[in-house]
């Protein structure tokens, strides 16, 4: 044969990569796209007939760490039941080690796309508080995504939004963790009399670590995604403390992210109410996260009374702010007294004649 | 059927597939000369190529100064003590191979240097190399070694593939080898890669039939480029590190 050329290396070298079946289950059909850790395929489920998406990690990347990085996000993912986000059907691993998940084939448009489309600004506030319904169902159950950004939200045909990539995502669970170990330790502290029982046989407590301690290691090392302190997520979308590496990043930081998102989602658009949605987006997104919103919920409670042209909190409004707004909103029933009113001052005017 | 076809028979179709080689790293320690041999030619089969590639690289050798180098070099490995300085534990035989490589071109460079002093042996071609280093930028250790690694990752890719082709024709696969050709071994510079709906239409085979065959050769070719890569790694460890740096999609 003749040389094998640089391109021809490369291709095989990535085609080689993919599995063509995995396990008896699954057919891996084309790459959907390639992310940090992995790449995600399209593959037809033959036990249920149905096409799925299976994120499998880069064999290059096959290691514990990146091993546990993946099947964590799967459990992450999996334990969040909504219809906004998207469900984990299944995990393993493929003969050469490499884990994987199996899980919901999205469809539909990418955030950034609909971002560039022309759909109208009643339809991109509907997708925005779908998006803030998915977000604070994971913060309810104490996972705060951290890496929410235009291509890792879709946007299906009828409207329905599905966030993805919880791969960096962090469990606030490391605080109940934390208060987990806390019981226990003082639970071992409750039976230290038993414990301290003089034996010949058993080490006595001070060659044996706390048992407390052990178990935080555990569970430390099961909890975080990332080396402690490492920036996680992406610049331009994410919070400034998460930027700087902060360690105690919380919901706060979505709702950061959430505020850049309406931001690009609204962008300047004649039928929003631009001071309005500039306050919105300002309390989102302050730099200093006690000035934010302290929950999505409230986040998106001001989106919908904007969207009502109700008076929003993150904005005081001047008298003819107000009486404007109000015009705007009542604007049927005021043209209906106008007609009215009209009408009255012809009929006084003809009446005379 | 006379014991000649049988035999046929024997060596082609009905074999196991694929055949899993013994480590000619181990095999070079072995004490019967043939399995030796043996051995020195699985060796020169991965790697005549990529040394010959990196003594035109490092050394600026000419064509011929390169091949000299390489055959001597080989020859050198059937010597008792070719590979007492390398340990496993320690690291990849590819780079050990490529440092004692290395190592050999320097003594033959010496060599001929004093032969040259001494009035004689290989002046004119050491000349010409000499020519070549002052005409080329010296290239990087690094830039180097990715080299030698991308060389040599070309070369049992090429192996594979004759595996693979073999064993199509074997099997009275040669449409799958002939999909497996057009998509997978497209040249870039060619222009775009086919699709599965125009190899079909080329090769008068339905859409799925098409996927199905590549499917099949990329299987095969992964389990050959296994067997490949077994045969000059020292052990499993070493296997398992290169099989992840070679198809693992991490960049070449
Ligand atoms: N369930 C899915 N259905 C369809 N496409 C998906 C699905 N999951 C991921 N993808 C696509 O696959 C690509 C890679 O996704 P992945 O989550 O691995 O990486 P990422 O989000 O781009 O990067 P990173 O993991 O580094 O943050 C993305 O382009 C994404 O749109």
């Amino acid at each position: 044969m003749s040389e094998l050329s640089d391109s021809a290396l490369r291709h095989l070298r990535g085609a080689l990569e993919r599995p063509e079946t995995i396990g008896e289950r699954y057919d891996v059909a084309e790459e959907l796209g390639r992310g940090g850790m992995g790449a995600v395929f399209r593959a037809y489920d033959r036990e249920l007939d149905r096409d799925v998406a299976i994120k499998v990690l880069a064999r290059a990347e096959l290691d514990p760490r990146a091993t546990e990085r993946l099947q964590r996000e799967a459990r992450i993912a999996a334990r969040l039941e909504h219809p906004g986000i998207v469900p984990v059907y299944d995990v393993g691993a493929l003969d050469d080690g490499r884990p994987y998940y199996v899980m919901k084939l999205v469809a539909g448009a990418r955030l950034d796309e609909l971002i560039a489309s022309e759909r109208a600004s009643d339809e991109r506030i509907d997708v925005f508080l779908k998006l803030c319904d998915a977000v604070a169902y994971a913060h309810a159950r104490g996972v705060v995504h951290r890496d929410l950004k235009p291509e890792n939200v879709r946007v299906g045909a009828f409207g329905e939004v599905q966030v993805l990539d919880f791969g960096v995502a962090k469990e606030l669970g490391a605080a109940r963790a934390e208060g987990r170990e806390q019981a226990v330790s003082i639970a071992s502290t409750g039976s230290t009399a038993h414990e301290h029982a003089p034996s010949s046989s058993t080490p006595g407590p001070s060659s044996t670590p706390p048992r407390s301690s052990s178990l935080a290691r555990a569970q430390t090392s099961a909890v975080p995604a990332t080396r402690a302190g490492a920036v996680v997520g992406t610049p331009g979308w994410m919070a400034p403390e998460q930027e700087r590496g902060e360690p105690d990043v919380d919901a706060r930081a979505d709702v950061y992210a959430l505020g850049r998102l309406l931001h690009a989602l609204m962008g300047p658009n004649p039928r929003v109410p631009a001071r309005r949605l500039a306050a919105i987006v300002a309390r989102a997104t302050a730099d200093a996260r006690d000035a934010r919103y302290p929950t999505v919920e409230a986040l998106a409670a001001d989106v919908r009374r904007l969207r009502a042209g109700e008076a929003v909190s993150a904005h005081q409004e001047s008298f003819l702010e107000r009486a404007l707004r109000v015009a705007e909103r009542h604007q049927t029933a005021i043209a209906i007294v106008l007609a009215y009113l009209a009408l009255r001052i012809l009929f006084v005017f003809y009446g005379r004649s | 059927m006379s014991a000649r076809d049988h035999d046929t028979e024997l060596g082609g179709r009905g074999r196991a597939f694929p055949p899993t080689r013994a480590s000619a790293v181990r095999e070079l320690r072995a004490d019967a000369p043939d399995r030796r041999r043996a051995a020195q030619e699985a060796l020169v089969r991965a790697y005549w190529k990529p040394c010959f590639a990196h003594a035109r690289a490092k050394w600026s050798a000419s064509n011929e100064d390169a091949k000299e180098f390489v055959q001597g070099f080989f020859t050198r490995l059937l010597t008792p003590d070719a590979l007492a300085g390398f340990d496993p534990a320690r690291g990849r035989f590819r780079t050990f191979l490529r440092a004692a490589f290395d190592h050999h071109v320097q003594h033959e460079r010496e060599a001929a240097a004093r032969d040259k002093r001494g009035g004689g042996r290989a002046a004119a071609s050491f000349d010409l190399a000499a020519h070549d280093v002052a005409d080329r930028a010296p290239t990087p250790e690094e830039e180097l070694d990715a080299r030698f690694r991308r060389e040599w990752a070309r070369r049992l890719f090429e192996l594979a593939i004759e595996g693979l082709e073999a064993r199509c024709a074997e099997l009275d696969k040669r449409a799958a080898f002939e999909v497996f050709t057009r998509y997978d071994l497209h040249d870039a510079e060619r222009g775009p890669r086919p699709s599965y709906a125009q190899i079909g239409a080329e090769l008068a085979l339905p859409e799925t039939q098409v996927t199905n065959h590549l499917h099949w050769a990329r299987k095969e070719l992964r389990a050959l480029v296994y067997a490949e890569l077994r045969a000059i790694t020292a052990d499993e460890h070493e296997l398992a590190e290169e099989a992840r740096w070679l198809l693992g999609g991490a960049d070449a």
